[in-house]
């Protein structure tokens, strides 16, 4: 079915702000695909159910309660010790301003003017990270509007209320701005994620300006569907920013896997306060993100730009451009960024992802790279003093040999599909002169072969693993460590399925066939892989990445390009389409177009 | 994991309590140079976590030579500076906070954040002696001034290229000439001639400068201190400069401070250093480190009216002092802190 190109224009004039809307709706529409919203609805309640009725109760729980009007006595005298001794700055900021507003109607006058008191005697600090400061913005602009026309001496920071709205707004436009031109510095986290949907739904929720809520419900859009297009049954796919060594080898665990319970209905349930505030707002997922979190039925590569974070030293760009390639099937993922440094300490460059009940269900390789040149890259303190200060700031691994976390200067990739080649080039004498690779104890099988290769099994998943220089299995508790000790190195891995080759013995034969040439790794880090479908790639680290002749342009990337998602870089305008659906976000008009006529599409 | 953290903050919280300790029992009374408060910026110690329960941070001072410390401002602030305007009564103090500017009007019994979202990491802020009311301050991303004490601010970045200029460590204004500013950056020495509207490469061209000060007995007389290439005088305002590292076996330098009633005695330290003094104008230079148990110095601060008195704020170990030129240093308090800031005024 081509899509419907007899669009109804309709117009909404919001006459405080002269500002027009524009909803765009098919006159015929796709079918709905059966039971999604009743058992959205039924997570929904479940997530609530599961806070108003917990225990420990805290900020998350008072929200609930006072949204549901259950032990609501009980919820305000919590809520009221909880404002004797603040701490936790941003942290803390969201989910008081949330429970606040949620509880508005519950609360008692005294209550009220105990929860203005603390936004004059506690202060928080802003923080030094995009994600902090999301949430510091959006909280002290839902604040002020909440408490308008006070003077400084009212507010922590000598601000009066109208100074303190328009900073929080003057950031909050900055942050869309600049996340839908050149993407997001902390991109595709699957812990960070988390605060910065939680902060537009407040936005979505509370704010009272109709453009900001225009703009928060099309961020919740923009960011959900930058987390479904990578989306598999609870994993985030592929390369990404600000990941902790607890959840990279088990990528079900999650904030994103939270919100794919919620949102996308096939993860696991794992109670999270950000998603609470989710759950309670009126803000319906248009079905178009869901099918795109979903519908696996046809494998897709997906390309990206986003943004290295603010940059201070060592650089001509403030934020230069991270590239990055996903391929899904239902059955599996093969996801990468285009390698480097491109996040302080915690990025994540690539890896294959199958969906599984068992827990470490992800294969990748890193070098354990640190110092203090790459941590001057991005803070402002001394070089010689950061390392130090960052072991001791709660990322004790950063500067291990054994990380399972960071980013390398020597690293590089080049994938097409289901396979990569990921090249070395460690300079010597640096702290760690080898590369490691993750080889699960949940993977069923992991065979050496004789060509070199290293098959793996994961249930109908398969990977073929050929290392480029000799290496060593050191076992650990949870996987096989391979460990190669080469300055020059690298690896190739292509991934199939039963679904896609049939049997594991007919995977073996099909790779044992594909051409490898890495003579010249050594000479000038040249390798060739052809693939077991027949396409050759040729990748030279420091230099191209040349697919069947053709030379790979980074820099005709879009923003996002693949059968799902569209933006051009620059344009503040995403297009998401799912087979004859569409939905259009544009972040300069404020309009939201769209051939799902019960999606939302406007302020409601 | 929750027990490691646990522990750490059990133990760091233990540290911070051991280091106000420490300050009130061990401090010797020693004589403090009258009607001087020593101002200390804590940015944070080693187990700072944003949103954590972190042990106080911020603007320390004391009036009795370390005996009592006391704390004014926010006490999660991360200030890696400060200036006093000590024209005004009671003082105006401003601190170049990682969340902007700070300012108090009340000698530090109030503050207000002076500065928006466009501004941050502020490293250090400078007041120019001769009007108060302007001020300069240097980011990571750019030199910014005010002309109203704070109130409103101007990017002043023309003639500095993104990223490779831009992150600057120190602004100082001639004391004789305001409207020519010098900026230390991690790409050598820059100079304006016109208040900062434009600035073009002076010297060192590709060393990154942590630190520049100006003799308080010339303005001619500059020190400059930097990451890898150790120390470098100028004695004509910046236009040339000298390389002054004979007997320097650190090279990183983050602190340099010229004695006021000694112009040729010049005091420096850095990563792993301890205290170096020259008392030829640099020409050559001995470690006087005996008794400092830190040797990370990041502050060095020399008494106005007695220059054989000397503070230095180190990066882990607290504040100590010596009272006999840097021959022997004693431990004064805040044990543990990470010093990143000292004045005296």
């Amino acid at each position: 079915m081509n899509p419907n190109r007899n669009i109804l224009f309709t117009s909404l004039l919001f006459s405080v702000f002269n500002f027009q809307f524009l909803i765009l709706t098919g006159s015929s529409q796709p079918s709905p695909s059966g039971p999604y919203q009743e058992a959205s609805a039924a997570r929904r309640d479940s997530l609530i159910r599961f806070y108003v009725n917990a225990r420990h109760v805290g900020l998350d729980e008072v929200a609930a309660k006072l949204k549901m009007g259950v032990s609501v006595d009980t919820a305000l005298v919590h809520l009221s010790h909880l404002m004797d001794k603040p701490r936790g700055d941003m942290f803390w900021m969201y989910p008081f301003i949330g429970a606040c507003l949620y509880g508005k109607d519950r609360m008692p006058d005294s209550l009220k003017q105990k929860a203005r008191n603390v936004w004059r005697t506690y202060t928080p600090y802003r923080g030094d990270t995009e994600n902090h400061w999301m949430m510091y913005y959006t909280s002290l602009y839902l604040a002020a509007q909440t408490w308008p026309g006070e003077d400084g001496s009212q507010w922590y920071n000598g601000k009066s209320s109208e100074e303190n709205f328009k900073e929080g707004e003057g950031w909050l436009n900055h942050w869309m701005r600049i996340t839908t031109t050149i993407g997001q510095g902390e991109f595709d986290s699957p812990g960070y994620a988390s605060f910065y949907l939680v902060s537009m739904f407040l936005l979505y929720e509370f704010a009272t300006d109709p453009v900001m809520k225009q703009k928060a419900g099309m961020m919740i859009d923009y960011l959900l569907a930058d987390v479904a297009v990578e989306y598999l049954k609870g994993n985030l796919c592929g390369g990404h920013s600000r990941d902790y060594p607890e959840t990279v080898v088990s990528p079900t665990t999650t904030a994103v896997t939270a919100w794919g319970y919620l949102f996308f209905g096939d993860a696991p349930f794992i109670p999270r306060g950000e998603t609470l505030f989710a759950a309670m707002s009126s803000y319906k997922l248009p079905e178009t993100i869901y099918q795109i979190a979903t519908d696996r039925s046809r494998p897709y590569a997906h390309t990206e730009t986003k943004r290295v974070r603010n940059k201070m030293r060592h650089d001509t760009l403030r934020n230069p451009p991270v590239y990055k390639y996903t391929y899904m099937t239902q059955d599996y993922s093969l996801g990468s960024l285009h390698g480097g440094i491109l996040q302080p300490i915690q990025q994540h460059t690539w890896d294959v992802t199958w969906p599984s009940k068992k827990p470490h269900n992800t294969l990748f390789t890193i070098h354990p790279y640190y110092s203090g040149y790459e941590l001057g890259i991005f803070f402002p303190e001394e070089e010689k003093l950061m390392v130090d200060a960052v072991i001791g700031s709660n990322k004790p691994s950063y500067n291990t040999e054994d990380k399972w976390v960071g980013s390398s200067p020597y690293e590089q990739t080049f994938q097409n599909k289901n396979a990569i080649i990921v090249l070395y080039n460690i300079k010597p004498g640096t702290d760690y002169e080898h590369i490691d690779g993750l080889f699960s104890k949940d993977l069923d099988e992991r065979i050496v072969d004789t060509t070199g290769w290293i098959f793996s099994q994961a249930g109908d998943v398969y990977i073929a693993y050929f290392p480029l220089k000799p290496y060593e299995w050191i076992e650990e508790a949870l996987d096989f460590r391979l460990r190669s000790r080469e300055l020059k190195n690298g690896c190739i891995v292509e991934v199939s399925s039963a679904r896609e080759v049939g049997t594991f013995e007919e995977f073996k034969k099909k790779i044992r066939s594909a051409k490898i040439d890495h003579r010249n790794l050594d000479k000038d880090l040249r390798v060739q892989y052809t693939t077991s479908s027949g396409d050759r790639m040729e990748f030279t680290y420091g230099g191209r990445r040349i697919l069947n002749g053709k030379p790979i342009n980074f820099r005709s990337y879009k923003l996002f390009n693949g059968p799902y998602l569209q933006a051009e870089v620059g344009s503040e305008r995403l297009k998401m389409t799912y087979k004859d659906w569409y939905r259009a976000l544009d972040f300069k008009s404020l309009e939201v177009e769209t051939n799902v006529a019960r999606d939302w599409t406007t302020v409601r | 994991m929750n027990n490691l953290f646990l522990f750490r903050r059990v133990f760091f919280s233990i540290t911070i309590l051991g280091c106000l300790l420490a300050s009130l029992v061990t401090t010797k009374l020693v004589a403090q140079p009258k009607d001087h408060i020593l101002y200390a910026c804590v940015i944070n110690n080693k187990s700072f976590v944003v949103g954590a329960d972190n042990p106080r941070t911020g603007l320390f001072y004391t009036t009795d030579n370390g005996k009592a410390w006391h704390h004014m401002g926010w006490t999660n602030g991360r200030p890696f500076g400060i200036a006093v305007d000590t024209t005004t009564h009671p003082t105006t103090i401003y601190l170049a906070e990682g969340n902007g500017v700070h300012k108090s009007m009340d000698g530090g019994k109030t503050w207000a954040i002076k500065t928006g979202w466009e501004i941050t990491e502020v490293q250090k802020i400078t007041i120019d002696s001769r009007s108060p009311n302007i001020l300069y301050i240097a980011t990571p991303y750019g030199v910014w001034k005010s002309t109203d004490g704070g109130e409103r601010w101007v990017k002043k970045n023309k003639g500095l290229r993104e990223v490779q200029d831009t992150f600057i460590t120190s602004v100082v204004v001639d004391r004789l000439r305001p409207s020519r500013v010098l900026i230390s950056t991690e790409n050598g020495i820059f100079e304006s001639t016109d208040g900062g509207d434009s600035w073009r490469s002076l010297a060192l061209q590709g060393k990154a400068i942590r630190r520049l000060v100006e003799s308080p007995m010339s303005s001619s007389v500059l020190l400059a201190g930097t990451e890898e290439d150790g120390v470098f005088l100028s004695v004509d305002g910046g236009k040339t400069w000298l390389e002054r590292n004979n007997g320097l076996k650190n090279k990183t330098i983050y602190a340099l401070a010229v004695a006021p009633n000694n112009p040729q005695t010049f005091y420096v330290g850095g990563f792993k250093s301890g205290v170096y003094k020259s008392t030829d104008e640099g020409k050559t230079w001995k470690n006087f480190s005996q008794g400092l148990t830190n040797l990370d110095v990041h502050a060095i601060a020399v008494s106005p009216s007695d220059s054989r008195v000397v503070y230095v704020g180190t990066i882990g170990g607290g504040v100590f002092r010596s009272d006999d030129g840097g021959g022997t240093w004693k431990h004064i308090g805040l044990e543990s802190c990470l010093v990143w800031d000292l004045k005296l005024y």
